[in-house]
């Protein structure tokens, strides 16, 4: 098994306005295998967006810490890891068109011919084709959101990081992002780390659920996921497997009540 | 904050009745005496007076002074802002030494450095200049410091996962997400330096709508100084119309209006 990310005594600090450093991850040791589609649950505030961050290169751990992508450590955002934020608003350029928001990382090492050809192809794997020249804000949000998927995949990365990326999205949206993800995660062989709070969203999508609890958190818990792929809305929810890990995710979180 | 169709559509026929209608009982108070004022004209009488102005060219020339001192100094203003805010807005250190001083500074109110820019640049067309960049300056200045600096965090983020180099950042990310506060500096700006020019005709430079003003009190023509007092108001909504409208023809998409409407 080829290993994508691997994190053993990862350790972070953030701090606050005052200036005082609060650990809020210790001991957090996984690894990715690649491709996995591997989800970040926990409650709000535990350290889960910190935990992509560290992956992304954006955070940096403290000292002693072991995180290695593609069996390099990691020191600034890794070659091939492309991040998906939960707030399209803010993360897409609203003075762009759709086709020149998603051709922004490859611009400086492709031609232009290269980049339409490229940009092209990410906007038909995420079915905004038809709308490649529209201002972001003409688009809804959850077109907004599948523009910076369409970035995020246009580099071809061997990683994808989301956080929370289907947060800010109604039920029906959601539902359509998440089997759109599931199929580029099919197409692609894209390692995938997804950071949720929605245990629902998280098992439906991951072959692995990882756990974080406490404060500082560590991993609490790290539960299989044994659906079968390809999954579907009615069928993947309603089977024994999915029921299963949400038992358990739910008794790790809440207890068993 | 108005919609596009809102700002830029059809005339707002009902406003307009409004001020036809407000228009209308001054003319009556006027006339019939109820307002008892002796330099108080009627509209009417106001309105003749602005038909010998705009024929007689007074009018049209002292608008050219007064357009022409504003545009120069608000292009000027926005020069100096722009290109000193961007020094700013990047550069922590240069924000750290200069912004006590520009704070200090712009705290004072242009008009009170009137008497200092008559003694030292005497009744001229340099003194009203150098009043009208003073005060164009600030606003430019510091809504660019402003949209450059509260660029939002996930851009950042954008910029150090694409491994973008600072300039190419600064390029494609910082300013033009900083041109929306931009817009709303020059827009302020444009706004205060035809004030600031008429405040300067009306002290020192005798020239413009400013002097025009005051050469009609002197003269006890108040029908005349209410054409002038109209035809600074209407400069005003005019220059702010121009403005908008070359805002949205150089950025289309409609995030021009957002400073603008």
């Amino acid at each position: 098994m080829e290993i994508s990310y691997e994190c053993s005594n990862l350790r972070a600090e953030v701090g606050s306005r005052q200036g005082e450093r609060r650990v809020v991850l210790d001991d957090v040791s996984f690894e990715v295998a690649k491709p996995e589609f591997v989800s970040i649950m926990g409650r709000s505030g535990v350290g889960k967006s910190t935990l992509l961050r560290v992956l992304a290169g954006l955070h940096e751990p403290s000292p002693g810490s072991v995180v290695r992508f593609d069996g390099q450590p990691v020191i600034g955002p890794p070659q091939g890891v492309s991040l998906v934020f939960q707030d399209y608003t803010s993360s897409l350029l609203p003075w762009r068109s759709v086709v020149r928001n998603v051709e922004l990382p490859l611009e400086g090492w492709l031609d232009k011919a290269e980049r339409r050809v490229r940009v092209s192809e990410a906007l038909e794997l995420i079915g905004l084709a038809d709308r490649a020249e529209a201002q972001p804000f003409e688009l809804s949000g959850g077109m907004q959101q599948r523009v910076q998927l369409a970035r995020a995949l246009v580099s071809n990365p061997t990683a994808l990081l989301m956080d929370e990326p289907f947060g800010a999205l109604d039920a029906l949206t959601k539902a359509e992002l998440e089997d759109q993800l599931l199929g580029i995660f099919a197409a692609t062989k894209t390692t995938v780390v997804f950071v949720t709070h929605d245990i629902d969203e998280a098992i439906y999508l991951s072959d692995r659920v990882l756990v974080l609890d406490g404060s500082p958190a560590r991993i609490a818990a790290d539960i299989p996921v044994a659906c079968p792929r390809p999954r579907t809305q009615l069928h993947t929810r309603e089977s024994a497997e999915f029921l299963a890990a949400r038992h358990q995710v739910y008794e790790v979180i809440f207890g068993t009540r | 904050m108005g919609r596009a169709d809102e700002s830029t559509g059809r005339v707002n026929l009902l406003g307009f009745s409004v001020l036809a209608a407000i228009a209308g009982v001054w003319e009556l108070l006027v006339r019939f005496g109820i307002a008892e004022l002796q330099f108080l004209p009627a509209p009417s009488e106001i309105a003749e007076a602005a038909r010998g102005a705009v024929f007689g060219g007074e009018l049209v020339g002292r608008t050219f002074h007064t357009v022409g001192v504003t545009l120069l100094g608000w292009s000027i203003a926005s020069v100096v802002g722009l290109a000193l805010g961007v020094l700013l807005g990047l550069s922590p250190t240069a924000y750290r030494y200069s912004m006590t001083s520009f704070e200090v500074t712009r705290a004072i109110p242009p008009i009170t450095l009137v008497p200092a820019a008559l003694l030292i640049f005497g009744f001229s067309l340099k003194m009203e200049l150098v009043l009208v960049i003073f005060g164009g300056i600030w606003p430019v200045l510091l809504n660019t410091i402003g949209g450059i600096r509260s660029i939002k965090p996930e851009l950042r983020d954008v910029a150090t996962m694409l491994r973008l180099s600072r300039t190419a950042t600064v390029q494609k990310l910082v300013l033009p997400a900083a041109i929306p506060s931009v817009m709303v500096g020059l827009r302020l700006a444009l706004s205060l330096c035809l004030v600031l020019a008429i405040v300067a005709e009306i002290v020192g430079n005798p020239a413009g709508l400013g002097n025009g003003l005051i050469s009609a009190r002197q003269a006890l023509q108040p029908e005349l100084m209410f054409v002038y007092v109209a035809a600074a108001g209407l400069l005003g909504v005019v220059l702010n119309a121009a403005l908008g409208a070359v805002a949205r023809l150089f950025l289309p998409g409609g995030r021009a209006l957002r400073g603008l409407s």
